[in-house]
């Protein structure tokens, strides 16, 4: 440590201080003493290692980081104690184990936990903080004998912004208080420019642009439409190897997963002995009457005027004209090959016996497809019900009015 | 070798400025030399090969299935889980040594808590990886964490693994303030001791400019002793917490009420093998036999006596109990440790964990470096099968013996493991070879001549 | 996944004739195909679907190649024109039958969607248990789906492989048999296995008919002719024994496995559990003398373990005691041996005791003598009509199975046969090795194999004719009373196989369909229709059965005891040298007598005692190996006259000293990638034990020598995974006795609530307010007095919840699958203990341990109390499984499902349930007390608004299990079943120290053993 050949720091921009050099923590501490006792108050000491008793010369004042710290504390318990009440109690409660929702015991470990993390992270970047610190430029770097501050330098610097510097006078007081040697400190000549490697903040830009990047990208695809289908790395169980309704499947004929029925088989519950119900044939001939499964009544009626409106409506229209939706804008287009649908009000449909209509709507006819699979049996005929209802209403005569109630019509 | 540091032991007296000097060079010295011992580059030779025997191993993990290991329905867990209680074991010295000592005022922590900080850090990234691959679907892991993602479904809080999450997560990052926090002052002298600019600004920036300014250090100290007191109690939590994974379930030797302190005396002990393990060859690959001196290596020694002998009582007592209980079931479990188809493996345990530290006793096993080393990596071995024995011979047999098997690892389950004792002496080799591994600042305040009264002089 | 491969699997699945005018490039790939099938594809993709290499990458990831990492595109497809009241995705049930060895079985099956994935028993059908089903009904849905199902026609000669098809069979058959014609057939014959359908039998008379000097053959391995024979000599006329077990209070059988392998086994369990209900005191008592360990020996009060030949005489000394006639008593040594002279007394005098309640059942590889014997001491026990039924058989003129194949073989051997017709069957693997089946087939110009795969013997045949599954053709047949059974298919054919009556029709040159001729039979059955035929034969298809068509009975008293001249072995003690032993080949529990063994459930299903999985094994009593120093493990050679076979040794506490049984139909060569395929490099599970078989002694084979080989073998079970130490097998003993609680019937007389003092529960009371169910709150119940450890109920959980097959590897790494597994206890003396069994599932705990653990509640509870596996939700972290006390969770740690991505296997995953998740690679499954039939009859419910009837959700196991020991509803409705038997002093938690509270609750087992025997 030979001081010979070590040059002063550049005397370019104004001065910012003087730094005096010790030889012992010892004398440090007496130093400290002696400055502080002279009054000033922008100062201060530089050693490799905490000086015991150097505060107390110093007069430091004692941190708040414990306070803070303490905040940091339990704030980590509130949090953690809201958080699993919330998300396991609230959110979305389950039934663990038969234990109730919320149960203190199983939040203390996680509560203990964040504890510590959240008083410990204070604890350290607080310090920081409150040292100012990082600050990686500073007029003391600009001397080379600071340097031996990390290694085995004891300094004390007083700043030339203190009200009782005086370049002479307090030069005078450090080497009376024992500085080994002193040496001026001036700030950069242009003050904007600091002492500052631009490699840093150009460094520190692009990993922080980079680290957006997947960002950006996440956010452009949950935006942005596209005619691919989203990205699914690993697919899971989301498709299934095995075979479900209406899919695709090479393995079976015509590529269908769906496959009729063996010709001829008879499945249970599906025997259908009875023909009027299911046939709509007695002895041969179509029924001419109701199955006793599907009394003539209010229910059945209404049931029928239902599905009538849901099923035949939109071709044969309401009240079963042929009039439907569908026939109105198919002649509204003047589709080419559109049959008209029947007017239910025929004399030949009127005449039709039960069992021939209710064989239409299971079968279909013309243009009109089966409603066999849709419709089950019952509600079919319901609805002839209802139809024989809706011809019957439309060509309904006063002699159909109940007699009470014929001096209401006009 | 031995005399040689025998010299070194006693400085000869100097100027306050020189005895720092000679830490402050000591220690560069280390990092700054031109040539490496050649043990340095055969380890870390040895090291690259594990890591690459462990991604190859993850590779084949990850797209086979947990299939390739020994698990099966009975046993679930497997090494998998015994390596991650091993490696949170081993991670304990570091912070405990640097916070409890140092609560406790013990100036000889100075020499090796920088180092077994690092080492704990290592190990916890070690432990860190086997929660996260010994799953079904690592690729869905996060949903371990209280993460807004699409399903809008939250962790289960009242899983000892949601615990783990938490408790091992905090403690790496404490860890890692504390140990980087520790390490600012000597980076910066690192910084004012470089020769190339990069080197200069590489750790002008780690080390934040500090600058050791005495408002500077009053708050420094103030936080490091926070930190120390909050590191603490999370020591002695982690391994609670981990042991809670067993405690807190069903399994007949595993439901005990003894484990959290068990566990804790267990990590100790590993802990301190492990940094006794790494300490004993770095103190004379690097001479640093004046810094760590013979009665740290002896006191740590005598650590390794005191919690051995508590783990031994934690076995005891755990025997006592499952014969106190007069549960069928845990009595049957522990007689099976000793008689059952891994005796062999309990046989191994007891003697590592239970006899060897008794070696202690005698100052020859405490001060010849070969007998240390010995009796260490013994008690390294012994603690992990401390973990297979609670884990898998406890599994195997349980409530139902129609359900009983056995347990046969496979070659994975070895390269896995292998893979991450390479990956933690890689990281410890780059720490040696990087950073400062002895913390120049503490051991200058620690010397005599950093205190005041020293000269007499006041 | 992919389309590309989509366009490959097209080409596999059409028959050849859709083909046959195909386009240049499509016969190329045909041609591929075909050669792909013949040759030895090695390791490739296809023998993956042996489940037994190690696997590449995961599905996950192999889709990730196809689906180029982003959503799959999927079609909907749906039909054209839909059936009457057709649902897309809701499951229809069809009437139809299964033949096993000439029996008829009617079952239901399920088609979802016109595709069979599910079979269950018919329970309106008379001769049966209700909607049970066998373990081998169950699996035979799987084989519907086989891969290694033969996809086309071979023919010899012919150019492969467009000219072998249908039509060009249909082409060789007309003009190759109207040639025959002429000749009246001369040197035509046909070899049938057994078959049942009247259908079949007019085929046959027609052509007979057609052509007059042909004859027809039948030969079934695992015959019951020793039956037909010694009925013959008892009563002039062949008969079918069958048993009325409601009736009896106490039963004998001597080497009978009637309630598994009988063909009304399912009626025999359910009428066996019925005389056998404690809580209403009435309890028969079963005695079991046999030399194989069997599932009923398991369920017997007494059993005396006694080699097979020492069965007759011993039958001979009962009968002698019974009828009071000492002196008709052989005079062999073994009889006056402590033990079998106690047991022999005690029976005979507990028979006579229940006169008229009792009856005697021998086992079809007994001889024919004894046979004879039981029926004469039934007549003694006046059984007839009351516990035993006699049939009268159909055709009594049928030459016994063995005489006739033996005359096949001679005939052809001298040159008399050029063509002959073989309908199923797989003779080349297993008729009786003197018989020289195989050289006499060479000597056959033309033979026609018609079978499932090119087998052993298609092989070798001039023609394979691909055989239709039974759930792809029309057909008939008649259950064990006699009951007329109809089949109706579910699906056409998958590859355009062909069924024996279409095969047989073409023959006869007829023209009809199959549907068509089997309607002819239905009317010649019932006789020609009086008003609407078309609704009668409708009625019967709907029901698959028609009533009252049971053979005729007779109770015809049997003739008098012939003179029995018995072999120096019958006449010797028990204790035996090596060179005196004697080998039982029994049926496999897995592949009957082999035609199961490509399939991959009943290979990985645990045999009922041993617990092992893809193997045979030579079973020893410990003594026994001990005697012979064989440990084990041990590979012997069992040699028998010059006929050797190398068996691996598997210790079977129980098994009759000296006697060794061994499992036929293993070490098949043509079988397929499960069961064994030579060509393609794939061993056998297993080994062909058919060889020791000879026409003289098919079943029971003496004078046997051994001989360690000094190699060792690894047996795979799924339990007793490792072997023994003391220390586990003295905490086993003690633990066993409180899981499957047991008492005698006296003893829970006295104390009915006996269960609750055989271990101290600490009063619990709970730490928290329990969570409360008011709404359903479904739970089970297992009657272990009832359970036969047939493994019905772990088949039928397999196929309803898409339970992967693992492999042998796997198994032996004790990673079996199976959600329903069935332990198995033995107590007592090794050499003749008791065994209890005990089927586990999920116990759906109410605190259930598996819930608290996972980090991310994968499973948590429904508000019905079930405990819910969410497969999506599941990370894997295994905790669950480590801390379920019961063991009963499931863990995918590989992607079992790879074998899919093989094209030639993706038809196996047709037969999956679609109302289950197929679960991947890394996440936990288990139990889930089938939530899809659960949630199935809820909606059904609810939609006609009315509450859910007891008994109306029935879990796979209830419903496939014959003796109804597992019982499923809600235990809040208190009138419901399993709350009553809840409330049973017999009721009781698995490990309810523990306080998990399991929804499901076991009956303990009550045994009814004779005061003087225990």
């Amino acid at each position: 440590m030979s001081e010979h050949n070590q040059t002063n720091p550049p005397a370019d921009g104004p001065l910012w201080g003087l730094l005096a050099e010790v030889s012992t923590p010892t004398e440090l501490v007496s130093a400290a003493a002696k400055v502080r006792a002279a009054g000033y108050t922008q100062w201060d000491c530089y050693s490799p290692f905490p000086v015991h008793g150097i505060d107390r010369a110093m007069g430091t004042k004692p941190t708040i980081l414990p306070v803070l710290v303490f905040m940091g504390g339990i704030t980590g318990t509130g949090l953690a104690i809201l958080m699993q009440w919330w998300m396991n109690a609230v959110d979305w409660p389950w039934i663990v184990s038969g234990k109730p929702y919320f149960s203190l015991p199983a939040n203390i470990p996680i509560a203990f936990e964040l504890t510590i993390l959240l008083a410990s992270l204070t604890a350290f970047f607080g310090m920081w903080a409150l040292n100012k610190l990082p600050q990686v430029w500073h007029p003391l770097f600009r001397s080379d004998r600071f340097a031996k501050v990390t290694n085995n330098g004891f300094f004390l610097a007083i700043q030339a912004d203190d009200d009782k510097f005086d370049r002479e006078a307090t030069e005078a007081l450090l080497k009376e208080a024992g500085a080994t040697a002193i040496e001026a400190v001036h700030l950069d000549a242009d003050p904007k420019k600091k002492k500052m490697p631009r490699q840093i903040p150009a460094f520190i830009a692009i990993t922080a642009v980079a680290a957006l990047v997947p960002f950006a990208c996440i956010a452009k695809a949950r935006t942005s439409k596209s005619s691919e289908p989203h990205y699914h790395i690993i697919p899971d169980m989301d498709f299934q190897p095995k075979a479900q309704a209406q899919q695709a499947s090479a393995l079976l004929p015509d590529g269908r997963v769906d496959q009729m029925p063996v010709e001829g088989t008879v499945a249970r519950g599906e025997l259908k002995a009875d023909d009027h119900f299911y046939r709509g044939i007695v002895d041969g001939a179509w029924a001419t009457t109701f199955p006793e499964q599907v009394p003539p009544s209010k229910e059945s009626i209404e049931r029928g005027h239902q599905r009538f409106n849901i099923y035949c409506s939109p071709c044969h229209g309401l009240s079963g004209y042929g009039n439907g939706m569908v026939a109105q804008r198919a002649e509204k287009i003047g589709s080419p090959n559109w049959t008209v649908p029947s007017n239910l009000h025929q004399e030949y449909i009127i005449r039709q016996p039960h069992g021939q209509i209710f064989n239409t709507i299971s079968n279909g006819i013309r243009n009109m497809p089966s409603y066999g699979a849709q419709i089950p049996e019952a509600d079919r005929w319901a609805i002839v019900m209802y139809v024989r209802a809706l011809q019957r209403s439309q060509h309904a005569t006063v002699a159909d009015v109940p007699p009470t109630l014929r001096q209401t019509l006009r | 070798m031995d005399t040689a540091i025998d010299k070194d032991e006693t400085p000869q007296k100097s100027t306050a400025a020189a005895v720092f000097q000679r830490v402050t060079e000591t220690v560069s010295g280390v990092v700054e030399r031109r040539t490496w011992p050649k043990a340095w580059y055969i380890a870390f030779a040895i090291s690259c090969c594990l890591v690459v025997l462990l991604g190859i191993s993850l590779w084949h993990l990850f797209f086979t299935g947990i299939g390739i290991w020994g698990t099966n329905n009975t046993e679930g867990w497997g090494w998998a889980i015994v390596n991650f209680v091993f490696w949170v074991g081993i991670g304990h010295a570091g912070t405990l040594i640097s916070a409890i000592l140092f609560l406790m005022r013990q100036t000889w922590r100075t020499s090796i808590n920088r180092s077994a900080e690092a080492m704990t850090i290592f190990a916890v990234m070690c432990a860190g990886i086997f929660p996260l691959i010994h799953v079904g679907r690592p690729w869905v892991v996060y949903w371990m964490f209280p993460l807004p993602y699409d399903m809008d479904i939250w962790p289960q809080f009242r899983s000892p693994l949601m615990w783990d999450v938490f408790a091992v997560s905090t403690y790496f990052t404490v860890s890692l303030l504390f140990w980087y926090m520790g390490m600012v002052p000597d980076l910066g002298t690192f910084r004012d001791r470089a020769k190339s600019k990069i080197k200069a600004v590489v750790f002008g920036v780690l080390s934040f400019g500090w600058r050791g300014s005495a408002k500077q250090w009053h708050r420094y100290e103030r936080a490091y002793l926070l930190l120390a007191a909050l590191a603490t109690p999370l020591v002695l939590s982690v391994h609670s917490v981990v042991s809670f994974d067993f405690a807190v379930s069903q399994q007949p030797g595993w439901h005990t009420p003894i484990f959290p302190p068990y566990f804790v005396a267990g990590a100790i002990y590993s802990g301190f093998g492990m940094v006794l393990t790494l300490l004993v060859p770095a103190r004379y690959l690097f001479g640093l036999g004046d810094i760590i001196k013979k009665s740290h290596i002896e006191a740590m020694c005598k650590v390794l006596l005191l919690t051995g002998s508590l783990v031994a009582f934690s076995y005891m007592t755990e025997f006592f109990i499952a014969w106190y209980s007069g549960n069928p079931y845990e009595g049957f479990t522990f007689f099976n440790r000793v008689f059952g188809p891994f005796q062999w493996a309990w046989g191994i345990m007891a003697f590592c964990n239970v006899v060897v530290p008794h070696f202690f006793w005698f100052k020859k096993c405490r001060t010849n470096p070969w007998i240390i080393m010995g009796l260490v990596l013994l008690v390294n071995v012994g603690m992990w099968f401390e973990r297979f024995i609670i884990i898998v011979s406890s599994l195997t047999r349980e409530f139902v013996p129609a359900t009983w098997d056995y347990f046969v690892p496979t070659f994975w389950d070895a390269a896995t493991f292998l893979g991450t004792i390479g990956m933690f002496l890689f990281l410890f080799l780059l720490f040696l070879r990087y950073l400062p591994m002895i913390a120049m600042s503490e051991v200058k305040a620690a010397t005599p001549e950093a205190h005041a009264d020293h000269h007499g002089t006041h | 996944m992919s389309s590309l491969d989509r366009n490959q699997t097209q080409t596999y699945w059409r028959s050849l004739d859709d083909l046959a005018d195909a386009a240049p490039e499509l016969k190329k790939i045909i041609d591929d195909e075909l050669a792909r099938d013949g040759e030895a594809a090695g390791d490739g993709p296809l023998s993956r679907r042996r489940f037994m290499q190690i696997m590449g990458a995961s599905l996950a990831f192999a889709s990730m190649a196809g689906a180029g990492c982003r959503w799959e595109k999927e079609e909907i497809i749906p039909l054209g024109k839909r059936p009457d009241n057709y649902i897309p995705g809701k499951p229809k049930f069809y009437a139809t039958a299964m033949e096993l060895g000439g029996v008829a079985t009617g079952l239901v099956a399920t088609a979802y969607d016109g595709r069979p994935t599910k079979i269950e028993g018919n329970p309106q059908h008379p001769s049966q248990g209700g909607g049970a089903t066998t373990g081998f009904a169950q699996a035979s849905v799987l084989n519907l789906y086989d891969p290694d199902r033969s996809r086309h026609f071979v023919r010899k000669g012919g150019t492969l492989p467009l000219d072998a098809s249908w039509k060009s069979f249909q082409r060789f058959a007309a003009e190759h048999f109207s040639k025959l014609a002429q000749s009246g057939g001369r040197g035509l014959r046909f070899l049938s296995e057994a078959q049942s359908s009247p259908t079949v039998r007019a085929l046959r008379a027609e052509i007979l008919a057609r052509f007059p000097q042909a004859q027809w053959h039948e030969y079934e391995p695992l015959s019951r002719d020793n039956e037909r024979e010694g009925t013959r000599q008892a009563f002039g006329a062949p008969m079918r024994v069958a048993l009325n077990l409601t009736q009896a209070k106490v039963i004998a059988a001597f080497d009978s496995d009637f309630l598994i392998h009988h063909p009304a086994a399912l009626k025999n369990a359910r009428d066996f559990a019925r005389g056998r209900r404690p809580d209403d005191k009435v309890m028969n008592r079963l005695y079991c003398i046999e030399s194989a360990f069997t599932a009923t020996g398991s369920a017997a009060d007494h059993r005396l373990p006694l080699r097979s030949d020492l069965v007759l005489p011993f039958l001979l000394a009962l009968e002698a005691r019974l009828a009071r006639n000492p002196g008709a008593s052989p005079k062999g040594a073994f009889l006056a041996e402590p033990e079998v002279a106690k047991f022999l007394k005690v029976l005979a005098s507990d028979l006579l005791h229940n006169r008229g309640k009792a009856v005697v059942t021998v086992g079809p590889r007994q001889p024919a003598t004894a046979h004879a014997a039981a029926a004469r001491i039934n007549a003694l026990l006046a059984a007839a009509g009351r516990t035993v039924v006699y049939y009268v058989d159909e055709d009594p003129e049928r030459v016994p199975h063995t005489a006739d194949i033996t005359r096949l073989c001679r005939d052809a051997g001298a040159g008399k046969v050029h063509t002959l017709v073989i309908l199923g069957g797989n003779p080349v693997f297993n008729a009786p090795v003197d018989a020289g089946f195989k050289n006499a087939l060479a000597k056959i110009e033309t033979s026609i194999h018609l079978s499932d795969n090119v087998d052993e013997t298609s092989s070798v045949c001039t023609w394979h004719i691909p055989r239709a599954h039974y759930l792809e053709a029309w057909g008939d047949g008649r259950a064990f009373d006699g009951t007329y059974t109809l089949r109706q298919p579910i699906l056409e054919p998958l590859w355009g196989a062909r069924s024996d009556i279409e095969v047989l029709a073409a023959i006869a040159g007829k023209t009809e369909t199959p549907q068509e001729l089997v309607r002819k039979t239905l009317d010649t059955v019932l006789g020609p229709a009086t008003i609407d035929g078309t609704l009668r034969w409708r009625k019967a298809i709907h029901d698959g059965f028609v009533p009252n068509t049971a053979f005729a009975t007779t109770t015809k008293a049997p003739g008098p005891a012939p003179a029995v001249r018995l072999t120096a072995s019958q006449n010797a003690g028990t204790r035996r040298a090596n060179g005196d032993l004697e080998v039982v080949l029994v049926p496999s529990t897995a592949t009957f007598d082999g035609r199961f063994a490509n399939n991959g459930w009943l290979q990985e299903m645990p045999d009922f005692m041993t617990k092992l999985t893809w193997d045979n094994a030579a079973l020893m009593s410990p003594k026994t190996a001990a005697a012979l120093g064989i440990h084990d493990e041990d590979v012997i050679t069992i040699k028998s006259g010059g006929r050797t076979v190398d068996a691996a040794v598997y210790l079977m506490p129980g098994q009759a000293p000296f006697s060794i049984a061994l499992a036929v139909g293993y070490g098949r060569t043509h079988a397929g990638y499960v069961g064994g395929l030579a060509s393609a490099g794939i061993d056998p599970p297993g080994v062909d034990v058919y060889p020791l078989s000879t026409t003289k002694s098919p079943h029971i084979i003496g004078g046997i020598s051994v001989s360690r080989t000094g190699r060792t073998y690894k047996l795979v079970g799924t339990q007793d995974h490792w072997k023994m130490d003391k220390l586990g097998m003295a905490e086993r003993e003690e633990r066993a006795a409180l899981l499957i609680r047991e008492a005698t019937l006296k003893e829970f007389k006295q104390t009915p609530n006996f269960v609750d003092h055989m271990m101290h529960v600490p009063g619990h009371g709970s730490l928290w307010q329990e969570i409360k169910y008011d709404g359903h709150k479904w739970g089970m119940a297992t009657d272990l007095a009832a359970c036969i450890g047939c493994n019905s109920c772990t088949l039928a959980c397999q196929a309803e919840n898409n339970v992967p097959v693992v492999g042998k590897d796997r198994v032996a790494m004790e990673r079996e699958m199976h959600w329903l597994r069935i332990d198995r206890y033995f107590r007592g003396d090794p050499e003749n203990p008791t065994v209890a069994y005990q089927p586990v599932g999920c116990q759906q705990c109410e605190n259930a341990p598996c819930e608290s653990v996972c980090p991310v509640g994968a499973t948590v509870h429904s508000s019905e109390g079930l405990n819910d596996m969410t497969y999506n939700r599941c990370v894997g972290t295994r905790y669950c499984a480590n801390n379920c006390p019961y063991k009963v969770r499931r863990f995918n740690f590989f992607n079992y499902r790879e074998f899919l991505d093989n094209p030639k296997n993706k038809v196996t995953s047709l037969q999956y349930n679609p109302e289950v998740t197929v679960r991947s690679r890394g996440v936990m499954e288990k139990c889930t007390f089938c939530v899809q039939r659960i949630q199935a009859v809820k909606i059904a419910s609810k939609n006609d608004k009315r509450p859910i009837r007891d008994g109306e959700i029935v879990t796979a196991c209830q419903q496939a299990c014959p003796t109804d020991a597992i019982v499923f509803g809600d235990l809040n409705d208190e009138h419901s079943r399993v709350r009553k038997l809840h409330e049973s002093p017999r009721a009781y938690a698995m490990l309810e120290v523990l306080y998990t509270r399991p929804r499901n609750n076991y009956l303990a087992r009550i045994r009814n053993p004779h005061e003087d025997l225990s």
